[in-house]
Parts: structure tokens; C-alpha cells; sequence
């Protein structure tokens, strides 16, 4: 604002300025505004072309094809990131690989949405018992280190559910396991959060005059209250889908995440940490691991611009 | 104040039971413990049988929790079958249970011997890890957060921002094989000397071997976690050195480096303080991905090794030992908070 007068100093009336905005439109430009948050954006729709682009230059089938006779080749220009200790193409399984590790990513953010809200969204609505025994809960969950209850449930599902067919592919029924357990395992801090918004948003005006009309409980709830949290349910969900990512790595490659054949990031690095590959085959490794890493920066990238840009006091910076 | 501390350790009772009864039921349905016994030679079926009965698995789940949380001296254990309650001995399977409450935390099904004293025998080799750890993290992470909060935007920060970013998303096995890659087999094949890549502090002759064996371990948990740490130092030292207070203490001409360290420090370090007792509690957790990487005998690996076993009593006792340890931390972080900042007051 300051340098806009600055430039003007004549015109103070409102009626100078550019254009009336929007707030979308508002927080739309300070997104774009946020470099970071665009380098971020550029490399995020860059990753989820090579996954999902790649897989019409390389067949599923191509992906598990093993042949031990090619086994541990460094790169080459017929296997551009080498080959692995059967011999299956690295670069077509990062491509299906990260297919499962994305949807893991966006999937377990959505459980972890609706639990979140649901739990959060309860509680500092009805208060009372509710809320004491939700938010209890909560702090239970809260209390045991985050991989070890998810190592623990892990356990505990592990080949309950059966594969399913879907799209003309099999899916093993361990990502459908992992895609529960990490929303069922990181849910809490969004629950306090959502809880926060919608204690201070019952005592508002408009919430009473729902409530004069007649509203029932639930459409208060949903039409009334939610819509307004979305901006911090916005931001976690992003930096959700980095966290989600992560933890699917880190369980399947203790071996209690996504089974093979299905390829992940990470179960791909766990048939890689036997020193002899490490020291050996540093392209076993370094692709999977590189492609995890330029996933999860850029999604912390547009999770950090997109946070700066829902946040309506930081337009005193722009 | 003391009936605050009451009341915050009496609210605690509830939270272990939710907790504890959770993961009790998980464990003891995700399968049989029994399952892998014996290994290659599995017992045979009337003997898995009885065992199941002296272990109490035939009991129902609650029934199990019960035991597991107040002993079994109370209960009618007949594992022969023939209609009369069995004395109970000292030892072995059958052996009067206590219970989590009055400090039994059960036996082994791996090993046979008391949980405790399995989970007490990695402890220290994990608080030594994660301890040193996180000296080194919160040296550096002190250092880079205020040099980037002195010269906000400058070249400097830039670098460092970007650097914190990319390490804070590094997954933790990228960090470890590259560390690995360069410090172990690199360093090796150009004739310097090469760090470990397998770490068992039990064998270090001396301090000196013990520092080496820890360097890669350390420096894979350090990397990682001083990007969230310094960028957090960062912005509460931003927001302390734009107030008011310190506009004050530069117009009465006080030196830079006194404002920077005697003034502005001080209050930005405060919810470091919090940070810091949050975090230590789960030091007890271990480092699972790290751990099994460098082979490092701590608890992060107990628990991923017992978990295959479904050994459901070391697994309850490192766990419960974690949740005690948070409460306990919250409990002292709140107290110290009070007195570091003379302006909060609990009641």
C-alpha cells in the first residue's frame, strides 16, 4: 500500500487504485508473487508429468520385466538410470513408483481431511463431553512417536485387505493399508487446528443468525463454519501430502509398506541398503531418493507460498 | 502451584489408559506370537497349545489387558486341564505376573526374559545417539537462525534458507547412503580415512573410537532436523528484534553485539525452551530408519525387530516408557517456562 501512494502521492481517494480485487484473486497474486512457491509449482507439475506422462513411453509390464543377466548396470543410454539387482529398468520404475507414491501422498491427505475436520469440527462444536473425549483422544495419538504407531498399525492391517483391480491394473492391497494408516496416524495436529477456528467461529454473528433461522446442526456445520477454516485446512493439506509422502518411504522401506511387485520410492531403496549396492550401485539409490527429495521440497515450497498468501495480514508486505 | 502439578499428573491417568489400551488391542490382534516360534523347527501342536495357555493368549483381549496392567495372581490359570487351579511359580512361563502398574512389564516371548530389562539395555546407546544428536543440531541451528535473522535477505540467508529447505526435505535414507557413499567408500578408495558404516558403540575401545563410530549416525540425524530448528530461531528472533524493546535499547546507544546476545537473545530463545522439552521425550523412541541403516543397537531397532515378532511386552513397555516420558516433559517445560518468563503463572 505504502508504495502505492508513494508513486501517486497526488490521488489518495480509493477510487485510484488499480482494480478492485477479489480476496481469491488477492491471494492469487501474492501466490504468483512468492518465487519460491513457483519454482516449487513448476518442478511439482514437472514430477507429475514424468510420472504419469512416462507411463506412455514405458509399459507396467516393461517396469517389472527382470532379466538377471543385466543386472546392477550403471546408466546407459538403453537404461538411462541403470538397472537394478534383478535387472529391471530403474527410470520405468520410478515412473510407477512415483505414480503409487503420489496417489499414497494425496490419498492419506484426504483420510487425514476428513478425520481432522470431522474430529476438530466436532469437538469445538458440541464442546462439553465431546470435546473431552475427542480431544483426549487426540492427545493419546499424539503421544507415541508418529512412525512408531505407524509401524504398529502397519503390523496390524497387514494383509487384511486383498488387491484390487482398478483401471486395468492391479494395485496390492499394502497400498491401500499404507494409504489408511498414515491419514489414520496424522489427523491430530489438523484436528487441534480446525477445533481452534470453529471455537472462536460459533461465538460469531453470522453462526447466531444461522442458528435464529433454524439451521440444523450439521448444515451449521458444513455450509457455515467449515468453508470458513478452508484456509488453514489448505495448508496443511499441502504440506500433508509431503509429510504423507515421506512416511510412505520410511515404511515400506522398514518392509511393512507397499509390497512388491508394486513399485514406491521407497520399497524401491529398500532392496538398496545392503552396503555392497550402496557402495556399488549408487544409482539403485540416488534416483529414488532424488525424485522423493525434489517431491517433497516442492511441495513444501508451494505449502510455504501458499501460507503466505491465505494469510490476510501478510498484504502489508506486498 | 502444587495443586496444578497434581492436577496435570492426574489427568495424565486417563491419557495412559486410552493410549495403552490402544495399542494393546492393535498388537494383540495383528496376529499369532506364536507363530514364528522355534523357527525351523516349530513346536508341536499340543505344545504350542499349552504354551499359549501358560502365556494367557487364550484369554480375550480385555481379559489380556488386565493381566497386562494388574497382574494375574488373581486369576484361575488350569493349563493341564484337569478342572484345578495350578500353583504358580517363581519362574518360567507361568510365573505370577504383577503387572504394568506395579512395575511388571511382563517377559519376553522372544528371549523369555524380563522386557524391562531388554528395553534397559539399549537405552543408553539411544539417549547417546539421540543426545548427541541433538547437541549438534541445536549448536548449529542457534548459530545459522541468528546470522540469518541478523542479515535478513542478505546473500547469506538466501543460501542458507534455500539449504535449510532442501535438508529439511531430505528423506533420512537419501541422507545416510550419500553420507555413506562419500564418507565411507569414497574416502576410501582417494587413501583418506574412512568413517564406519556399521556403528555398535559396544565395541569402541575409547572415546575417541566411540566419537568416529557416531559421526555418521549423527550427522544424518543432525542434517536433517537443524533446517526445521534454525528457521524457527529465525523468525522469533525477526519478531524480537523488530520490537519496540529493542528499538529502545539501540536509542540509548548500547552496543550491537549487547542488544543482539543480552537482549534480543534472550526472549527469542524462550520457545526454543519448549521445542526442546517436547522433542527430548521422543528421544526414547530412537531414530527407527537411522538406527536400522548403521546397525546401531538402539531402541528404534528393538522396536522394528520385536514388532516382526509381534513380542507385544517389550513393544507395550518401550511404548508406555515414551508416553510417561512426554507427559512427564510436558509437565517440567510448562514449570521451567514459569520460570524463564516470570510473566506466566499457572493456577
Amino acid at each position: 500500500m505504502a508504495s502505492v501512494t508513494a508513486s501517486r502521492p497526488i490521488q489518495l481517494s480509493t477510487s485510484a487504485e488499480p482494480k478492485a480485487q477479489t480476496p481469491t484473486q488477492r491471494v492469487i497474486r501474492r501466490f504468483r508473487r512468492h518465487k519460491a512457491a513457483m519454482v516449487g509449482l513448476f518442478i511439482l507439475v514437472g514430477m507429475i508429468l514424468y510420472v504419469f506422462g512416462g507411463a506412455f513411453v514405458y509399459s507396467e509390464a516393461y517396469a517389472n520385466f527382470n532379466d538377471t543377466s543385466i543386472r546392477l548396470q550403471p546408466p546407459s543410454a538403453e537404461h538411462p538410470m541403470g538397472t537394478d539387482r534383478i535387472g529391471r529398468d530403474i527410470l520405468a520404475r520410478t515412473i510407477y513408483g512415483g505414480q503409487i507414491s503420489l496417489l499414497i501422498g494425496v490419498l492419506a491427505v484426504l483420510v487425514e481431511i476428513t478425520v481432522g475436520t470431522a474430529v476438530g469440527a466436532l469437538a469445538g462444536f458440541y464442546g462439553g463431553l465431546v470435546d473431552a473425549v475427542l480431544m483426549r483422544l487426540t492427545e493419546a495419538m499424539l503421544s507415541i512417536p508418529s512412525l512408531l504407531l505407524l509401524l504398529v498399525m502397519a503390523k496390524f492391517f497387514s494383509s487384511r485387505i486383498p488387491d484390487v483391480e482398478l483401471l486395468g491394473r492391479t494395485f496390492s492391497g499394502s497400498v491401500i493399508v499404507i494409504i489408511l494408516i498414515i491419514g489414520l496416524t496424522s489427523w491430530m495436529t489438523l484436528a487441534r487446528i480446525v477445533r481452534s477456528n470453529v471455537l472462536s467461529l460459533k461465538e460469531t454473528e453470522f453462526v447466531l443468525a444461522a442458528r435464529a433461522l433454524g439451521l440444523p446442526n450439521r448444515r451449521i456445520i458444513m455450509a457455515h463454519i467449515l468453508p470458513n477454516t478452508l484456509a488453514s485446512i489448505i495448508v496443511s493439506l499441502t504440506l500433508g501430502v509431503a509429510g504423507a509422502i515421506l512416511s510412505e518411504a520410511y515404511v515400506s522401506f522398514l518392509g511393512l509398506g507397499v509390497q512388491a511387485p508394486t513399485a514406491s520410492w521407497g520399497n524401491m531403496l529398500t532392496e538398496a541398503q545392503e552396503f555392497q549396492i550402496i557402495r556399488d550401485a549408487p544409482w539403485y539409490w540416488f534416483f529414488p531418493g532424488l525424485l522423493i527429495l525434489l517431491t517433497v521440497l516442492s511441495i513444501n515450497f508451494v505449502g510455504d507460498g501458499l501460507r503466505d498468501a491465505l494469510d490476510p495480514r501478510s498484504d502489508k508486505k506486498v | 502451584m502444587s495443586r496444578y502439578i497434581v492436577r496435570r499428573l492426574l489427568q495424565a491417568i486417563p491419557l495412559f489408559l486410552i493410549v495403552s489400551l490402544i495399542i494393546f488391542v492393535l498388537l494383540q490382534s495383528a496376529g499369532d506370537p506364536l507363530a514364528t516360534l522355534g523357527g525351523r523347527t516349530p513346536p508341536r501342536a499340543a505344545d504350542r497349545e499349552r504354551l499359549r495357555r501358560q502365556l494367557g493368549l487364550d484369554q480375550p483381549i480385555l481379559v489380556q489387558y488386565a493381566i497386562w496392567l494388574v497382574g494375574n495372581e488373581w486369576m484361575f490359570i488350569d493349563e493341564n486341564g484337569d478342572g484345578v487351579n495350578d500353583p504358580r511359580p517363581q519362574n518360567g512361563p507361568t510365573r505370577v505376573r504383577y503387572g504394568v502398574l506395579r512395575g511388571d512389564f511382563g517377559d519376553s516371548i522372544v528371549t523369555r526374559t524380563p522386557a524391562i530389562e531388554i528395553i534397559m539395555d539399549r537405552m543408553p546407546n539411544t539417549l547417546l545417539l539421540m543426545g548427541a544428536s541433538e547437541l549438534v543440531i541445536l549448536s548449529f541451528a542457534l548459530l545459522i537462525g541468528i546470522i540469518s535473522a541478523v542479515k535478513q535477505y542478505s546473500m547469506l540467508d538466501n543460501i542458507l534458507t534455500g539449504t535449510s529447505f532442501v535438508l529439511f526435505s531430505m528423506p533420512v535414507f537419501l541422507m545416510a547412503f550419500g553420507l555413506m557413499y562419500i564418507f565411507a567408500v569414497k574416502f576410501r578408495e582417494w587413501g583418506l580415512p574412512y568413517f564406519p558404516t556399521i556403528s555398535n558403540p559396544a565395541e569402541a575401545n575409547n572415546l575417541l573410537e566411540l566419537l568416529w563410530y557416531m559421526t555418521l549416525p549423527v550427522a544424518t540425524l543432525s542434517l536433517i532436523s537443524i533446517a526445521a530448528y534454525s528457521r524457527y530461531i529465525r523468525s522469533n528472533m525477526l519478531e524480537v528484534i523488530n520490537s519496540d524493546y529493542i528499538r529502545t535499547a539501540r536509542s540509548k546507544g548500547l552496543t550491537e553485539r549487547n542488544i543482539l546476545y543480552r537482549h534480543a537473545f534472550k526472549n527469542a530463545a524462550l520457545p526454543l525452551a519448549t521445542l526442546i522439552g517436547l522433542d527430548i521425550p521422543f528421544f526414547l523412541g530412537g531414530a527407527v530408519v537411522t538406527e536400522r541403516i548403521f546397525a546401531w543397537p538402539g531402541m528404534g531397532r528393538l522396536f522394528i525387530d520385536h514388532l516382526s515378532r509381534l513380542d507385544y511386552s517389550v513393544l507395550m513397555g518401550l511404548l508406555m516408557l515414551i508416553t510417561v516420558a512426554v507427559v512427564v516433559f510436558q509437565l517440567l517445560t510448562d514449570l521451567v517456562y514459569t520460570l524463564l518468563d516470570p510473566r506466566i503463572r499457572y493456577t
